[in-house]
């Protein structure tokens, strides 16, 4: 469904383009129409448009890292604490975690290999030792500590009482910091899939050719196409990432020529 | 002598400290405070060793707030010291004593921290770094409130140097915190019914 519809939208891309060209900000007017088709085209077009302003996007990369520490804030007052809960976990909120698959999983690091692991938490032992991912909990945990206290009470004196909540109350006094710092999904509910996460974390690090084998591995393809050092020389070396349709004539008979 | 990253040094600090019983946000602490030390050229093997033979004890004792200082005295423990350190920013104090340090240079590293930009916060009485104090069992420490008192590294080294003894017990420590694997986890597990050739 998401391909048809990309397809329809692609078909108005050249005559929106075209529309747009005598305009003032082009690609400001490209992105608009682009996110009003939604999240696919909206994501494509962007990759796009960055694309075409290379040297203003290359030095990106350098601030794909964080170095501030997540710092607490302790003087904040329950109140304005709760006010982020409400701008930034309503995801959570909405949750029903009285229900038993919103606590269906667990992550933990397997003893065997070292690496993280998904267990079911109703089936398999562990739960006890789990990494710290079930956030909408922590959050519930939190929000009940602090039905009990004065709205204007500070943050330090709530973990003076509560040390266990230092965690979850520096992680959303962050997140009002860095909005894309947390995932808004249940990761221990039933219908959590590793999968999408893995695939964005791998897209970091530059994957191609997602090649999922269930939903809790995937292969992935690094650097495969890229030219060695004698191949720079060459036209259109900095865009084997891309690859395009060649002449079905061609030698080699298609689709592994890069542009 | 074992030889680690600094960041298998945070890595397993935090999982000892789990293991150990601390609360996941008091360890992470306790790993940044290895961290900062480690990257000044000290690895507090002995404190750290100390720490994970210790009751993990994190419940912390109340600060003293006498006017515009705040006061720990006492057998002060790290889940103390950063409970101090929450009073003196919460109530912007002008001083912060501290008496009876039971692990005087990771305490001194989680008030380095704190000190560091973007909060600034406390700097000894001279206007000396915390990092001048390093290595250290002085247990006692005494901070006046200044404007601004940046002592990170200036880098962070590749590599560390920790005794045997620290990393064994580090060791065993995470380990607690890992799950074996049953018939069940690797019948559900990542890659299960498959091999990597397939």
């Amino acid at each position: 469904m998401t391909i048809a519809q990309l397809r329809a939208d692609w078909a108005e891309l050249g005559a929106k383009i075209a529309s747009l060209l005598g305009q003032d900000r082009p690609f400001e007017g490209l992105m608009v129409w682009a996110m009003g088709k939604g999240d696919d085209m909206a994501a494509l077009m962007a990759s796009f448009v960055m694309e075409y302003t290379g040297d203003e996007i290359d030095g990106l990369e350098e601030c794909m890292t964080q170095s501030r520490d997540p710092m607490l804030e302790p003087k904040m007052r329950l109140d304005e604490l709760e006010a982020l809960i409400e701008a930034h976990y309503q995801w959570a909120l909405a949750l029903d975690l009285a229900a038993k698959p919103s606590r269906a999983q667990f992550w933990y690091v397997s003893e065997e290999k070292l690496e993280p692991r998904l267990g079911n938490a109703y089936e398999e032992d562990g739960q006890s030792r789990e990494m710290p991912f079930a956030m909408a909990y922590y959050i519930a945990d939190l929000t009940q500590a602090m039905a009990d206290e004065a709205g204007d009470m500070m943050v330090a004196e709530l973990l003076m009482k509560r040390p266990d909540l230092r965690y979850i109350v520096r992680r959303i006094q962050n997140v009002n910091h860095f909005p894309y710092a947390e995932v808004h999904g249940n990761l221990v509910g039933e219908a959590c899939r590793p999968i999408d996460l893995l695939r964005c974390k791998l897209s970091f690090f530059g994957a191609s050719k997602f090649d999922p084998r269930s939903d809790r591995w995937t292969r992935i393809t690094l650097y495969q196409g890229a030219p060695t050092a004698l191949d720079l020389h060459e036209t259109g070396a900095d865009d084997w990432a891309f690859w395009v349709v060649r002449d079905e004539a061609s030698s080699d008979g298609g689709l592994s020529d890069r542009g | 002598m074992a030889h680690l990253s600094v960041n298998q040094l945070v890595s397993e600090t935090r999982k000892a400290m789990l293991g150990t019983g601390y609360h996941f946000g008091v360890a992470d602490d306790i790993a940044r405070a290895a961290q900062w030390l480690s990257a000044h050229g000290f690895v507090p093997s002995d404190e750290l060793l100390a720490l994970m033979n210790a009751d993990s004890k994190p419940e912390p004792m109340r600060p003293v707030i006498d006017g515009q200082h705040v006061l720990l005295e006492g057998a002060v423990g790290l889940a103390d010291v950063m409970a101090g350190l929450d009073f003196c920013e919460a109530f912007e104090a002008a001083g912060f004593s501290l008496k009876g340090l039971l692990y005087p240079n990771l305490s001194r590293a989680l008030i380095a921290l704190r000190a560091s930009p973007p909060t600034g916060r406390f700097a000894l009485d001279e206007g000396a770094m915390l990092s001048s104090l390093i290595g250290s069992a002085k247990a006692e420490i005494d901070l006046v409130r200044c404007g601004f008192a940046p002592d990170l590294p200036e880098a962070w080294p590749a590599r560390i140097t920790i005794d045997d003894d620290c990393y064994e017990m580090l060791k065993k420590r995470a380990f607690e915190t890992y799950v074996p694997s049953s018939e069940k986890s690797r019948a559900a597990g990542a890659g299960a019914g498959l091999n990597d050739n397939d």
